[in-house]
């Protein structure tokens, strides 16, 4: 049995530092030729001996060298802001400031303290500390050592690591906020209202449940075979999963707007981020739904335990991104017309911005940019087969989220989702022209009543 | 010559330790102690395959290395930012002077490098170097010493030197790093699981975290650059209490067919308290499942 | 006939419990509509015979429900793969396979190998294989030793008998008939006539037993029978479990699902679309309590080891909506449609996400 190349941990693939090192100036080990696999086991040569000496060196020359910084003419300072736990910086410039920070009303832009860590680790601001004394003989500055030991608690390390290991490959990752949303403004508040007609849905399905029991005691006992008749099987299956409820799984939007449960901070397991995939048309100020919704969780923590159902259930109730089955990625205007920023709808905003003529040159400008998303979604929409479509549904689920989970340093991802084998019925329905094939198995038994 | 850790406070909680100096690093590699790495690596920044300083512990790590005196530790009690503030309310002229004086020397030396390299690159292509009063060429000459002042490198140090300032304040005494490493290893790990880690390191192995490969740890024959990862181990069982159930041995086995490992229980079989037994090192029975007839 | 036309027609049906058969009906002629009433009363989906079960040992806390007639048998295999084979790895085929080879009256050649014959072979080829590749690891270590090579004709040398490997690899790549058989049996697999006697029965999970009983009119055994005989009154936990599991087992079945355990994959079962000869697995389930919480470590090897055998983790969790002591009750008094009207099923699915793969 062997797992396909592509699905196989760091610790598989052998860590080659020579090739990293390659990439630093100055590598004397730019020249190494790639070595062979690992060793099972300690053979006491001297060959393994140099080729472990070799890998080691390639590894520590690449720390020592991976200093981080900035040059003079590309430097960027941000100060950390003790009592706010984030930095400013007051003359913001780069790359970074179209997926992160927010500016304030003089120019300024404030960053989040794991935005302000990730930043300084890979050299694009130099970090120094607020000073509140407007004593101004220099900076204070920090390094990496400092920084490390401002989190105030190990989730907030962890979430930090997380946010990295997403940044790195080039997803954008912000704090999850009911700012931006898929539901009305007024749907939270009306939550007291829908909690009291689910209440109410919840009284009346026990009356059904009773109901059913009852119906399910006539049906389900040894008589009722002899009283009623079936002339396929799928009749058969119908009466059997009558039997036994299954969760209500939102399908449709209307279904989500009613089960919409803004999470809180009571819950075990909270959404921390929101999870874009790369995206170079990204708009800061008016940014889609989240393609993911990510919370973490630390599994050695003797505080926390793994979700029960009810606490999934809590976490999905709140999911708030764009739901792959209620309409594609490429559908901009479904998407659009159901996405709310600050209680307004993304489509509307999109509407002033183009109409203010200040902003026509670069609206034209950003036009470029969808057309290679919709080619995409093209090659996507190669139609599928009924039977391929009904067993990816379960599969891919409805609503979900990713569980990053952090092992001691070590990030894995898992995405939760909920499923509804409840809706799908995958007996077996034979082609159309055997149905009428009611030639009887050669096994067949004296057991079927002639 | 024992590794220097800090170990930082948290809100009622132990941050995990962390290494930043790579002497340090080499040091503990040696004794079989490789962490994990979580910072970005500059060289690298758009992958996570190779990161850089800081080295990530597992409590068990840290806890084996203070038993073992390999490492000394000092605490830096939370919440950090107050200390800091505290610090900065008395010293900030110093430390702001020190760091300045820091830079200069860094610039000073930078600038000499790069004079040499652009004398040096002169000679290869036999240009004389013009001398230092040709004032016809001063114009060009602080228009290339304004280039190389742009492109003079600020690091931002790993190390720190603030928080050895408040280090020294608050010291480093035995009985609280002793209860801080205890609280640490109740908090993220437990006492029999450090004692499985104790057991197999004593054997030679290096050890890993495992959940990814549905275990507790895992470990290498030796240093993970040279070596497969042989095993991967469960969260401790005691021997003589907890049962162990059916299915989950089946599960472990198949598990180990899957990821090209041997599944092992480890048993310790303490009569005491598990943190004494962690200095007396008590004995640990180790067991491994596997799916016979694969083949 | 191929393959798949004797497959279709042999598992044509997927419950034991058969729709009627019913003569067309011509709508104009009152005849027809006689004859079609006749039939539609006359005839009914139950057995006209129930299936015989038998428990053993009785009163043990591990009892074996077995089904013993070979007709029975092969009848709850054929109509929804019912069951495992005692000595075999899933149908039950040992009576068959043993009197072939004892028979010896057909030689491997053209005759196509049982699922058992071609596990054997594979092994033996994986042992084969594994002794090759220990040899050239010994040679590249004594190379080693001796010192005389560098790291890079090590890794020359390396990729060359690699390729050897794969050409061996390659070229004992067929599968063959082995002599003997992997289990050893007593002498007294004879009857005294001298004929095999059939040793082999098919063992029922007691889900799939409750759901012959309960839910289909199979077996000769009520569900409350079956109940006492295999859980002990003194061990309400395990008949809490039962019958989350029965929920969890039905709810599948009803679906169309053919259920069967996946204690090969370490999980409480695997979920086939129409069933074993048709198409692999496609789901592994776990059962929960919807109250239940596991360490991480639980859920992360169920998914690696399901991930590795491309099939999906569900947890399945099912939700209580009346005390324990109650339903311990009404299962006591074989009220068991009160049982699981008052419980419901929940599914979320588990799998490993890779950050990397998913930019796009």
């Amino acid at each position: 049995m062997s797992l396909p190349a592509n699905d196989l941990e760091e610790d598989e693939v052998m860590q080659d530092w020579s090739s990293i090192a390659k990439l630093a100036n100055d590598s004397p080990l730019a020249a190494l030729p790639r070595r062979g696999e690992k060793d099972y086991e300690p053979d006491g040569t001297d060959l393994q001996e140099l080729l472990l000496y070799r890998a080691r060196d390639a590894m520590y020359s690449t720390l020592e060298q991976g200093v981080r910084g900035a040059v003079v003419k590309s430097r960027v300072v941000a100060y950390y802001d003790p009592q706010s736990h984030s930095a400013v910086v007051p003359k913001p410039r780069g790359n970074f400031l179209q997926t992160m920070g927010e500016s304030d009303a003089q120019g300024a832009l404030w960053l989040e303290f794991f935005e302000f860590m990730y930043l300084a680790e890979r050299g694009t601001v130099t970090p120094c500390w607020k000073r509140h004394d407007d004593n101004n003989d220099g900076d204070i500055p920090l390094s990496i050592e400092d920084m490390y030991a401002l989190f105030k608690d190990q989730q907030e390390m962890d979430n930090f690591a997380i946010y990295s290991q997403l940044k790195r490959l080039g997803f954008i990752v912000q704090l999850a906020s009911p700012a931006l949303s898929l539901y009305p403004p007024g749907l939270a508040a009306s939550s007291p209202v829908r909690t009291a007609s689910n209440a109410l849905h919840r009284v009346l399905s026990t009356v059904s449940h009773y109901r059913m029991t009852l119906f399910n005691g006539f049906m389900y006992n040894q008589w009722s075979w002899y009283v009623r008749r079936y002339t396929s099987s799928p009749q058969i299956y119908e009466s059997l999963n009558k039997l036994i409820q299954c969760a209500a799984v939102p399908h449709t939007a209307h279904q989500l707007y009613n089960d919409y449960s803004p999470q809180d901070s009571s819950q075990s397991l909270n959404i921390t981020f929101n999870v874009w995939k790369p995206n170079p048309a990204f708009k800061k100020k008016l940014p889609e739904l989240p393609d993911f919704q990510v919370a973490t969780y630390n599994k050695n923590s003797t505080q926390q335990s793994f979700p029960t159902y009810k606490e999934l259930q809590a976490v999905f109730r709140s999911l708030d991104y764009k739901f792959s089955f209620l309409a594609r990625d490429s559908d901009t205007e479904f998407w659009d017309n159901n996405t709310y920023i600050d209680g307004e709808l993304r489509s509307a905003k999109l509407e002033a911005l183009q109409s203010n003529p200040r902003n026509k040159g670069k609206a034209k400008a950003s036009k470029p940019a969808p057309p290679a998303k919709k080619m995409k979604g093209k090659k996507k929409q190669r139609t599928v087969s009924p039977q391929v479509e009904q067993m990816r549904r379960p599969k891919n689920g409805y609503r979900s989220f990713l569980l990053a989970v952090m092992d001691n340093g070590i990030i894995s991802f898992a995405k939760i989702s909920e499923a509804d084998f409840g809706s799908e019925d995958v007996w077996y329905k034979p082609a159309p022209g055997q149905k009428n094939n009611t030639a009887k198995p050669q096994r067949q038994t004296s057991k079927i009543a002639a | 010559m024992s590794v220097c850790i800090t170990l930082v406070g948290g809100a009622g909680t132990i941050l995990a330790p962390l290494v930043f100096d790579v002497e340090a690093i080499k040091k503990l590699r040696t004794l079989g102690i490789c962490g994990i790495l979580t910072g970005t690596l500059p060289s690298a920044t758009q992958q996570n395959v190779f990161l850089s300083v800081p080295l990530r512990l597992m409590p068990e790590e840290a806890m084996w290395l203070y038993i073992n005196g390999h490492a000394h530790f000092k605490a830096l009690p939370g919440p950090t930012a107050t200390a800091v503030e505290r610090l900065l309310e008395e010293e900030s002229e110093e430390i702001c002077k020190a760091a300045e004086e820091r830079l200069q020397q860094s610039f000073k030396l930078q600038r000499e490098y790069k004079l040499e390299q652009h004398r040096k690159k002169l000679e290869q292509l036999g240009i004389n170097q013009p001398s230092k009063e040709d004032h016809p060429d001063s114009a060009r000459q602080s228009k290339e010493t304004k280039l190389m002042e742009a492109s003079l490198f600020i690091e931002t140090p790993t190390m720190s030197t603030i928080l050895t300032k408040i280090n020294d304040k608050f010291g480093d005494e035995q009985a609280k790093i002793d209860r801080l490493l205890c609280i640490l290893v109740a908090q993220f790990s437990n006492w029999d699981n450090y004692l499985l880690f104790q057991a197999l390191k004593n054997e030679g192995y290096v050890l890993s975290p495992g959940a990814r490969f549905g275990g507790k740890y895992i470990a290498y024959p030796g240093d993970p650059l040279r070596f497969h990862s042989h095993l991967v181990i469960r969260d401790a069982l005691h021997y003589k209490n907890e049962p162990l159930d059916f299915l989950e041995l089946a599960a472990g086995a198949r598990l180990g067919t899957t990821v090209k490992k041997l599944w092992v229980i480890g048993a310790p079989t303490r009569e005491s308290d598990a943190h004494d037994s962690a200095k007396t090192q008590d004995n640990v029975s180790f067991y491994s499942v596997e799916w016979a007839g694969f083949g | 006939m191929s393959k798949r036309t004797a497959n279709a027609l042999r598992y044509k049906y997927p419950l034991p419990v058969h729709p009627l058969v019913l003569p067309e009906l011509i709508v104009h002629n009152p005849i027809s509509w006689a004859v079609w009433l006749y039939q539609y009363v006359r005839q009914c989906n139950a057995l006209a015979e129930r299936i015989s079960v038998t428990i053993t040992p009785e009163g043990n806390a591990f009892p074996h429900i077995e089904v013993r007639d070979p007709t029975d048998m092969m009848y709850l295999w054929d109509n929804g793969f019912f069951g495992t084979g005692q000595l075999s790895r899933s149908e039950p085929t040992w009576f068959e396979r043993k009197q072939l080879e004892l028979s010896k009256d057909t030689v491997g050649g053209g005759k196509q190998l049982s699922l058992e014959q071609i596990t054997r072979s594979r092994r033996q080829q994986r042992q084969e294989f594994k002794q090759q590749r220990e040899k050239v690891e010994a040679e590249l270590l004594a190379l080693r030793q001796q010192g005389v090579i560098t790291p890079e004709e090590e890794s020359k040398v390396l990729e060359r008998e690699r390729e050897k490997l794969r050409a061996y690899r390659e070229s004992h790549s067929s599968l063959k008939e082995l002599p003997g058989d992997d289990t050893s049996l007593p002498d007294d697999i004879f009857d005294d006539e001298g004929n095999l006697r059939r040793l082999e029965a098919l063992e029922l999970l007691p889900v799939e037993a409750l759901f012959l009983t309960y839910a289909l009119p199979i077996l000769d055994i009520s569900p409350k029978e079956l109940i006492d005989s295999i859980i002990s009154s003194d061990d309400p936990a395990a008949l809490d479990r039962l019958l989350m599991h029965y929920t969890a087992y039905h709810h599948y079945r009803s679906q169309g699902w053919c259920v069967r355990s996946g204690i090969k994959f370490g999980c409480d079962y695997i979920l086939y679309k129409r069933g074993p000869p048709f198409q692999h697995a496609e789901f592994c389930v776990q059962v929960l309590d919807s109250e239940d919480s596991k360490p991480y470590t639980w859920y992360a090897s169920t998914a690696r080891v399901c991930g590795g055998a491309s099939k999906t983790l569900i947890l399945c969790y099912v939700t209580r909506n009346s005390s324990p002591e109650q339903t311990r009750r009404w299962a006591a008094d074989g009220k068991l449609a009160d049982v699981l009207s008052s419980m419901s099923v929940g599914e979320v699915v588990y799998r490993r996400w890779v950050p990397g793969r998913n930019r796009d």
